[in-house]
């Protein structure tokens, strides 16, 4: 699973998609390649009987709203993710810390962590994205109602982080 | 306005709809490839070349591809990949119209290298979002 990741997958579907669906997901886009050259054949062959400057001016067109949709998506799941982490890092922080506690590998993990800064992005991503529905709604909702909170808040949100660390480390070693 | 812009189309921008984005987008970009194959005897006609050219015609898209997907993906570490994106989205349509208003095959040519630039953009940016 770590080595498909790594490699030159479409990440961004890696990272978007639900574990079980992952698969389909980019089933579901590779499949694009194959059947937009179809269509293009097709498309082409069609529409060059009238005018192939028309074919040209049709797809260019087509393609406009594309560009403003990707213009304004602002969907960059690192800044999405300080909205996330506070209502995961809560569920999980038990379970974080003693998983830390039981692998003691503190020493080997800061080694590790410049090695794989992007694969780590990539557990702590995976591991918010199963709240990203609700926290669509996370700005209207009411900040932590005292500075203790947010200070557990940030230290579950840490030990989240080495966590995922840890696993790396010994997902990487023979 | 473009702030109110940004947080709609963020805040419906669900992994689903995503993956539906660039589904439909991928789509589009490889029926440009076939496009010009299915073009390419009526370009021939209209233009009187010869097979070479054409040929080159066809592969020209590479060229620009080559050169700028590596260009994206370094851009990408740096830049939001949606910002590139679009971007790059935005080279590919001014290119294909450049393509439907080309009368010399010069014209044609350049258009269709500039479409390389524009596909490189989704290619390339696509693959680093992550990294």
């Amino acid at each position: 699973m770590l080595f498909f990741r790594s490699g030159l997958a479409p990440a961004c579907l890696d990272d978007l998609a639900p574990d079980k669906e992952r698969t389909t997901w980019l089933a579901i886009f590779y499949s694009a390649i194959p059947v937009g050259g179809a269509l293009g054949y097709v498309g082409g062959g069609l529409v060059a009987k009238w005018s192939w400057h028309a074919g040209f001016l049709i797809e260019g067109l087509a393609a406009l709203p594309f560009a403003f949709l990707a213009f304004f998506v602002k969907r960059n799941i690192l800044e999405r993710q300080s909205d996330i982490v506070a209502p995961v890092a809560s569920s999980r922080s038990k379970m974080a810390e003693a998983e830390a506690v039981a692998s003691g590998e503190s020493q080997g993990v800061d080694q590790a962590s410049d090695a794989v800064p992007a694969m780590e992005m990539n557990e702590v991503r995976a591991g918010a994205y199963d709240m990203s529905d609700i926290s669509l709604d996370a700005e209207s909702a009411p900040p932590p109602s005292s500075g203790v909170a947010a200070a557990d808040i940030a230290a579950t949100a840490g030990s989240v982080i080495t966590t995922t660390r840890i696993q790396i480390t010994q997902g990487n070693q023979p | 306005m473009s702030g109110r812009l940004h947080r709609y189309v963020s805040q419906r921008s669900t992994p689903r709809r995503l993956l539906v984005f660039f589904t439909l987008a991928q789509i589009l970009i490889y029926y440009d490839r076939g496009l010009i194959a299915g073009f390419i005897s009526h370009i021939q006609e209209d233009f009187r070349i010869s097979d070479t050219l054409a040929g080159v015609l066809g592969s020209g898209f590479i060229f620009g591809f080559t050169v700028a997907a590596p260009v994206f993906a370094h851009l990408s570490k740096h830049y939001s990949p949606y910002k590139l994106m679009s971007i790059g989205l935005f080279i590919w349509c001014g290119a294909c119209v450049l393509c439907g208003m080309s009368y010399e095959y010069w014209v044609l040519l350049l258009a269709r290298i500039i479409t390389g630039v524009g596909e490189a953009s989704f290619a390339g940016t696509f693959v680093q979002l992550v990294l």
